[in-house]
């Protein structure tokens, strides 16, 4: 995946046939946190409490809903194309940091799939299904790398 | 009518206690050290949020990544509930609390 070109409009990647296929297997993973995930407060449940993590819920659905709408057009091809023998990834602005969020959604989720572990797993000791989960964390870290790298320094 | 004339101050009165209490300074917005996010972005997402440079940034993402948590605002509810909401749909793990 490499950048080619930035400018108001957003971004434009050339990606290359393997990079094209991972990119759409983790787009179509998206969503994998489950919602009862994010928690708004770590306080004893109140009143308060309660309807602060009802506006969150909410807040999220919503997020989702539009996230998973990048996401489609992504993925039935409206921002990723094929032009002179490569692939093309466009992103406006907005679409380069909704791919992010799915990007981390697949990847948080992953790592929850896997029990959420505090340190580096051992290869050894995952079953083919936990591999699968440990594959799509790295994938998603590995493009999230990509996408931060072209938003800090577009120039490189 | 009268009874509706009388009421009404008090119905006032008590809507805008509770409106200052929601827009006074009590809640800390505080990020959670997880072994999963990136710590580049992790500092992109306050840069978004927050709007702060790169530089106090780095130096929250640090402070989570080396201490376990960073405070990062301090707010009313309403304002404390926001940014919870922005970070949470980037997946950062962030909560609001009291401010003790």
């Amino acid at each position: 995946m490499k950048l080619v070109e930035v400018n108001d409009h957003g971004f434009r990647f050339h990606l290359a046939l393997r990079d094209r296929a991972l990119l759409l297997h983790l787009l179509e993973l998206y969503p994998r946190v489950p919602p009862a995930h994010h928690q708004v407060t770590r306080q004893a449940p109140g009143d308060q409490a309660r309807e602060a993590q009802e506006l969150l819920d909410q807040a999220l659905a919503e997020q989702r809903r539009a996230n998973q709408k990048v996401a489609s057009k992504l993925l039935s091809g409206g921002a990723l194309w094929h032009e002179n023998h490569r692939w093309v990834l466009a992103l406006s602005h907005e679409e380069i940091e909704i791919l992010m969020q799915v990007l981390n959604d697949v990847r948080v989720g992953s790592w929850l799939l896997l029990g959420a572990p505090e340190q580096q797993l051992l290869l050894e000791a995952l079953d083919e299904n936990k591999t699968q989960h440990l594959v799509a964390m790295e994938l998603a870290g590995f493009f999230q790398a990509q996408l931060l790298q072209a938003i800090q320094h577009p120039a490189s | 009518m009268v009874e509706t004339i009388e009421a009404l101050p008090e119905t006032v009165e008590e809507q805008q206690t509770k409106s200052k209490q929601d827009l006074e300074p009590g809640y800390v917005v505080i990020c959670w050290n997880d072994p999963v996010n990136l710590m580049d972005y992790v500092t992109h997402v306050f840069q978004k949020v927050f709007g702060w440079p790169r530089q106090k940034a780095e130096f929250h993402m640090r402070q989570v990544h080396e201490q376990g948590k960073s405070v990062l605002a301090r707010e009313s509810l309403e304002k404390a509930e926001h940014y919870v909401h922005q970070l949470q749909k980037y997946t950062l793990h962030a909560t609001l609390e009291r401010d003790a």
